[in-house]
């Protein structure tokens, strides 16, 4: 059973949210709240797992009131819900820990999936429910890597670093700047997951590049 | 001057140069080596800098073989590496509470080195002479200081050069050798008050006035002239004067392009605030056009049949429900126009994103000099927030290059790979191979790590610093807002 705290200053919506996820068996609406004070407050009380909270609200804003929460509960998620998906007010609540954030218009299934989801500590973004940290996502495809991975130019450059090429020589031949090959080179590196030159002067020579 | 040179050499060789030279000999000996050392150092240095073209190695290191440390001194400032210079309209001029400050403690050196030279003079011929000069050359100074401004055309050129007439006739009626230090107090006077255009021209004259009454005055005043002393005393006052002339001047041009490169970050900043406010206004008017098209019209049309229905209720209950069918269909046509609309939107938001990062990266370029190039490859929409958090990141880095590493080059990589977006930010700053993590690249981080990306950042003595970020994208992304 997944408790939820709903915070949002319009009555409508908190009684739409709760006629929507009480229809599924796993959540459990505890509390409301209609400001972020009555949230830090119902929080401190109810101890709910996960609060779903509006951002622009009277007295408290859903931003400090995410930074109040996370302070003392560290362990509650908090998911944003908000109308307008490109407010800063959205990044600075991250920052301060939200799991993520949702639009309203959200339907019922994906809310579920979000909390879930928020529930299992991922973070949420409209359209990318689950999005697990990046390092591990690039460094698991080491493994499976070919060369229809690479693009034409990174092609060239990872050729010209198995002849023992430096970044200079390689700028040249290619036509780049020197920063560019650098940038192009490091993103190599991330791809197969290897940290310096050598390693990936190796790695590109057993794949038979 | 011919004949004291023959004179002089002739002295040499009647004193017994050998025996001095074997005096001298536990200086010399490692004195050449320290000196050939140097020398193959800066050759070496020269000979690996890349910079150079060909024919400037030759000359460089032909100089530095045969002129030594001067030489390699002409060499290092020549090769130095070229400030970012700021393209800006108005005239930057250094802070006038320190220029103020500079003034007030040279005025201080000038007493002081006044007393010193008065009570030195005391009994000789011209002390009342001495005296009056100096109180002249004083009084102008702080009038020259304090009053007058550079729309007082005929004072503001004028004024220094009195001040340099009256105290070189200080130096020619001085008896004791010790105006020198007043000299270079004016010196620094006229590099702190003036553009570093006139600075120099000042400079020069009151340099080579300076010098020829010195030679003048040995030769009119002593009776007989020892050669070594003569020439001791031309060059030790042309050293120091050369010194004094490089600290002032070098110090005053640090304080300007300081302020400038001050300067070009504020405009920056500023514009990308500008750029800031010009998107978001264009997106709201964007979004408001989209709503009064597909929302005002269906929900209309959906009011007119439910106000229908709700009258025919009592008089025809199959007409009214038709109007309630026809008002439900109508709110759910709107709906899919709203879906249709927000994916439109959704997509020129992407073309905003593209065309705002072109345009503040062409206006780093703009204002600072600093040449960026760029490579951006994304065929997925990316969400707002991840636009913004790109941007910010970006402005960050440009500004960090700028203002810690005095970087003239950036590259900007961003590819997108499988379920990542990859951004790659490198400068040839100065790099010392260790980061700081101040507020700005902690901020960065924790909004790149707030929505599931990570920031790595790479500093290499000598080849700058790099910043890397990557954050998870997905391809249906912004398409099933739905």
């Amino acid at each position: 059973m997944i408790n939820v705290l709903l915070t949002d200053d319009q009555r409508i919506i908190r009684d739409g949210l709760r006629a929507l996820l009480e229809t599924y068996g796993d959540i459990h609406i505890v509390g409301e709240a209609a400001n972020g004070e009555e949230a830090y407050r119902q929080t401190q009380i109810l101890r709910p797992d996960i609060v779903l909270m509006d951002i622009r609200m009277p007295l408290m804003d859903g931003v400090e009131a995410t930074r109040q929460i996370k302070k003392d509960f560290p362990k509650t998620v908090i998911i944003i819900l908000t109308t307008f998906d490109d407010d800063e007010y959205i990044i600075n609540a991250m920052t301060y820990g939200a799991s993520g954030y949702l639009l309203k218009d959200i339907s019922g299934d994906k809310l579920i999936d979000a909390i879930r989801d928020g529930i299992k500590g991922n973070i949420i973004l409209p359209g990318l429910v689950a999005a697990k940290i990046t390092s591990k996502l690039v460094s698991k495809k080491s493994l499976s890597i070919t060369q229809g991975d690479f693009s034409e130019r990174e092609i060239d450059i990872i050729q010209l670093m198995i002849k023992g090429k430096s970044n200079k020589e390689i700028a040249e031949t290619v036509y780049l700047s020197l920063g560019t090959v650098k940038n192009y080179i490091s993103q190599i590196y991330l791809k197969i997951d290897v940290n310096d030159r050598a390693n990936a002067v190796i790695f590109f020579k057993e794949m038979e590049f | 001057m011919l004949l004291l040179l023959n004179e002089w050499y002739n002295g040499l060789k009647t004193f017994g140069v050998i025996m001095v030279i074997k005096d001298l000999l536990p200086f010399i000996v490692p004195g050449i080596f320290i000196q050939v050392f140097i020398q193959a150092y800066y050759i070496k240095h020269c000979w690996e800098n890349n910079k150079l073209s060909q024919r400037e190695k030759a000359l460089f290191i032909g100089g530095i073989a045969i002129f030594n440390i001067i030489a390699a001194a002409v060499y290092l400032f020549f090769t130095r590496k070229k400030e970012v210079e700021a393209k800006i309209s108005k005239k930057i001029e250094i802070d006038s509470n320190i220029r103020q400050g500079i003034f007030v403690l040279l005025l201080v050196a000038f007493e002081i080195f006044t007393l010193r030279v008065i009570i030195e003079n005391v009994g000789s011929e011209a002390y009342t002479t001495i005296i009056m000069l100096l109180t002249t050359c004083f009084i102008l100074m702080i009038i020259n200081g304090l009053f007058v401004k550079r729309q007082h055309t005929l004072f503001y050129f004028l004024l220094p050069a009195l001040q340099i007439i009256c105290i070189i006739f200080a130096v020619y009626l001085d008896k004791a050798q010790n105006l020198e230090f007043l000299v270079l107090v004016v010196l620094a006077h006229i590099i702190n008050k003036y553009s570093l255009k006139e600075a120099k021209f000042y400079s020069l004259v009151l340099f080579l006035l300076y010098i020829s009454t010195i030679v003048i005055k040995m030769i009119l005043l002593t009776v007989t002239i020892n050669q070594n002393e003569f020439f001791n005393t031309i060059y030790v006052n042309f050293v120091v004067f050369v010194l004094v002339f490089l600290a002032f001047y070098t110090l005053k041009k640090q304080l300007i392009s300081n302020a400038q490169l001050h300067e070009a970050l504020k405009t920056l900043k500023e514009q990308s605030i500008k750029l800031e406010e010009m998107g978001a206004i264009t997106e709201r008017n964007i979004i408001t056009g989209e709503i009064h098209d597909t929302v005002g019209h269906t929900l209309t049309t959906a009011i007119i049949s439910i106000e229908a229905g709700q009258k025919l209720m009592d008089v025809d209950l199959p007409l009214a429900r038709d109007k309630f069918t026809l008002a439900g269909e109508q709110i759910k046509r709107g709906l899919s126009d709203i879906r249709s609309s927000v994916k439109m939107i959704q997509h020129r938001k992407n073309m905003d994103f593209l065309s705002e990062l072109k345009y503040l990266l062409s206006e780093i370029c703009k204002n600072t000099n600093m040449k960026v190039t760029e490579i951006i490859e994304i065929q997925t929409p990316l969400l707002p927030i991840q636009q913004r958090i790109l941007l910010h990141a970006i402005k960050e880095c440009a500004t960090n290059s700028l203002r810690h590493g005095g970087s003239t080059e950036a590259d900007v990589l961003i590819q997108e790979y499988k379920d990542t977006l990859c951004l790659t930010f490198s400068d040839n700053g100065v790099s010392n191979g260790e980061i700081n993590y101040g507020f700005g690249l902690n901020n960065m981080r924790e909004r790149v790590e707030s929505i599931g990306g990570c920031l790595q950042t790479q500093s290499i003595p000598g080849e700058g610093f790099m910043v890397t970020i990557t954050i998870p994208i997905s391809k249906d992304q912004g398409g099933n807002n739905d």
